[in-house]
């Protein structure tokens, strides 16, 4: 026979390793009992893990700014200069598409479309977790998201437009 | 409310699981004739009676104050006592445990870490009851309508098992005991405030909360545990970086 | 209320030994975010928008780009810009890094490895500091 003791154990020990709905943050992936809030703080922390790899990169490139100096080359910001345009250049150039195709597939703007929707995302779900911080709007959190969201998306259109258009026009009129 | 008896043939899924004999949970499916008046409960316990004694399910008060029959219905948290099935409009129910508890047997959870956190932050009247009146401690309505939400939690622990940072922080307080926690610090009654502001002010206490909102999604009571736990965040935030006036 | 021994230990566990500085953190992760959100404004404007200010786009210094190596170093002489980016880097690394901190402590219980962890990020973040002022006023000296 077992003692009771030894029951409660066995028990104990199945209970832990085969919780039935799996275990640690797998379970934020798992769509039950969810509300946009519980979205918004995934993409909230994606967006933000995003946003601290392109910080690195970014520290990356902008310190090629001294690489000449220290490689020793007579023009500084040569490199620098380069790596830009290189990353500004189109991908597809020559490959026969109309020029305003060619001009808005690059790399730099591709990965500036990518940028700054994490960065408009995060900045304004940030924005609304603050508010909950400072007790304003707790009860209509998912009316607040739905506002935000709306204006991070015109925010959104808006600056891609400009880095896309703008310049254009700066570079069309000279 | 219709008197006409409508009565609907619906399948029953349950997951099943006993952590003595089985090694992974299983899906069990049961067909049941219920009316307008079949809650989740009734309809788990004409199954048991009637179709299966194996299956385990706990209740006591079978009308939504004890807090001891909050399951998974339908991917949602609701009181299995509370809630018609006719009134869900599906075929098929799904039933479940609560997530993120051990399964003790079925549809019964080991709820003792949500017990043991609720004793964590001393869920009691703390004064100086030397100085009590004879009669009871009277509170103005104004006072009481700060706490008025709170009190009324049920313990049933959907809140807990929901939460984002239980799941991942088993030292996290969970939103069950910080909404506690938020009715008697602001007590108007209660005189151990500083203290119990400083019980919640930790990586585990207040501030593991990133506000998801999954607690507030859960509560079968529709209290708002995350406004309490924000609240608590200021009046700690406060109390704590005030180190001129610590004493 | 009396607890029997077996239940004060495990209730004990949830009584905060080391409250820390979390309250400061949370604190300042939200000053710092808000704070943050101007400066990426700002960057933004600097770095993509400059040209719209009338009489920009015939400046010698942006010849190259509005982000290109002549550009910043005109920039950075304008002290006002060089000490906004030093306070940009500062308050950009106390959020990312104190960010990452609440991503990593969700799934580290461990008080110890909190600890050495919260140390080690702290001293990315002053490297980081060193590197962009290092970085400004090297590129500053070379113009
Ligand atoms: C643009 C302005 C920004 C604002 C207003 C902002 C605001 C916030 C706020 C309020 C939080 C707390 C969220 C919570 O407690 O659940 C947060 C978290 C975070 N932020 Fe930001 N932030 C901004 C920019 C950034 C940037 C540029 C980065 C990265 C380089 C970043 C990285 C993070 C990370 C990693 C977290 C932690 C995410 C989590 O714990 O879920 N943030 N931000
Ligand atoms: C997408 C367009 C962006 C462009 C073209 C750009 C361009 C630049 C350039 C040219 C610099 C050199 C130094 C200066 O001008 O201050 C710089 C520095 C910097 N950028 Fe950006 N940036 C962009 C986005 C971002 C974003 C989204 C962040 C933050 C989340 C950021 C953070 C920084 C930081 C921290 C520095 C260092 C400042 C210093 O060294 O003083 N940048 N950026
Ligand atoms: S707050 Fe709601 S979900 Fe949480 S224990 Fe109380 S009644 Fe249940
Ligand atoms: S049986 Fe008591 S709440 Fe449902």
């Amino acid at each position: 026979m077992i003692k009771v003791s030894e029951t409660e154990n066995i028990v104990h020990q199945s209970q832990v390793e085969t919780d039935s709905h799996g275990s640690k943050f797998y379970r934020w992936f798992k769509p039950f009992s969810r509300g946009i809030g519980m979205y918004s703080w995934l993409a909230q922390r994606l967006t933000g893990l995003l946003l601290i790899m392109y910080v690195f990169i970014h520290f990356g490139i902008i310190g090629t700014m001294l690489l000449d100096t220290f490689l020793g080359f007579e023009t500084p910001g040569l490199l620098y200069n380069s790596i830009t345009a290189a990353m500004g250049s189109s991908l597809v150039a020559g490959m026969g598409f109309p020029e305003v195709v060619e001009s808005m597939l690059r790399f730099s703007y591709i990965i500036d479309a990518g940028l700054i929707a994490a960065l408009v995302y995060h900045g304004y779900n940030g924005i609304r977790v603050v508010l909950f911080d400072l007790g304003i709007g707790i009860r209509k959190q998912k009316q607040i998201f739905w506002i935000l969201l709306i204006l991070g998306i015109i925010s959104y259109i808006l600056a891609m437009y400009l880095i896309m258009i703008v310049p254009e026009i700066v570079l069309a009129g000279e | 409310m219709s008197s006409t008896k409508e009565t609907k043939t619906l399948t029953f899924k349950i997951k099943r699981f006993n952590p003595v004999v089985d090694d992974e949970p299983y899906w069990d499916t049961y067909e049941l004739d219920c009316d307008d008046g079949t809650t989740v409960l009734i309809a788990i316990q004409e199954l048991i009676a009637k179709q299966d004694g194996s299956i385990a399910m706990r209740y006591n008060c079978r009308a939504g104050v004890c807090g001891s029959c909050a399951l998974l219905v339908n991917n949602k948290y609701m009181l299995a006592c509370e809630t018609l099935v006719l009134q869900l409009n599906k075929k098929v129910i799904k039933l479940e445990p609560l997530p993120s508890y051990p399964v003790i047997k079925d549809l019964v959870v080991d709820m003792s870490q949500f017990y043991e956190k609720l004793l964590a932050i001393d869920p009691y009247l703390k004064r100086d009851h030397s100085k009590d009146p004879e009669t009871e401690i009277l509170q103005i309505p104004e006072d009481f309508h700060i706490i008025e939400e709170a009190t009324k939690c049920i313990l049933c622990g959907a809140c807990h098992s929901s939460c984002v940072s239980v799941w991942t922080d088993t030292n996290y307080l969970g939103p069950g005991a910080l909404l506690k926690a938020f009715r008697f610090t602001n007590d108007t009654r209660d005189e151990d405030r500083r203290e119990r502001l400083k019980r919640v002010t930790s990586e585990d206490g207040v501030y593991r909360c990133h506000t998801a909102f999954n607690c507030v999604e859960a509560c079968p009571k529709e209290l708002n545990p995350t406004e309490a736990i924000q609240t608590l965040k200021r009046q700690s935030a406060k109390q704590t970086l005030k180190f001129w006036s610590r004493s | 209320m009396k607890l029997s021994p077996s239940q004060e230990t495990k209730v004990k566990r949830f009584i905060p030994k080391h409250s820390g500085s979390s309250a400061f953190w949370w604190v300042l992760q939200r000053v710092s975010g808000f704070l943050v959100f101007l400066f990426v404004f700002f960057h933004m404007v600097v770095n993509h928008y400059l040209t719209l200010w009338p009489g920009m786009e015939s400046r010698p210094e942006l010849e190259d780009g509005i982000a290109s190596f002549s550009a910043v170093q005109w920039k950075m002489q304008n002290p006002l810009y060089f000490w906004i980016s030093i306070l940009f880097v500062v308050f950009l690394m106390l959020h990312m890094l104190n960010g990452f901190r609440m991503v990593v402590l969700d799934v580290a219980t461990g008080h110890s490895f909190r600890k050495i962890f919260g140390i080690l990020l702290l001293l990315i973040g002053v490297l980081a500091v060193i590197y962009a002022f290092t970085l400004n006023s090297t590129i500053l000296s070379l113009g």
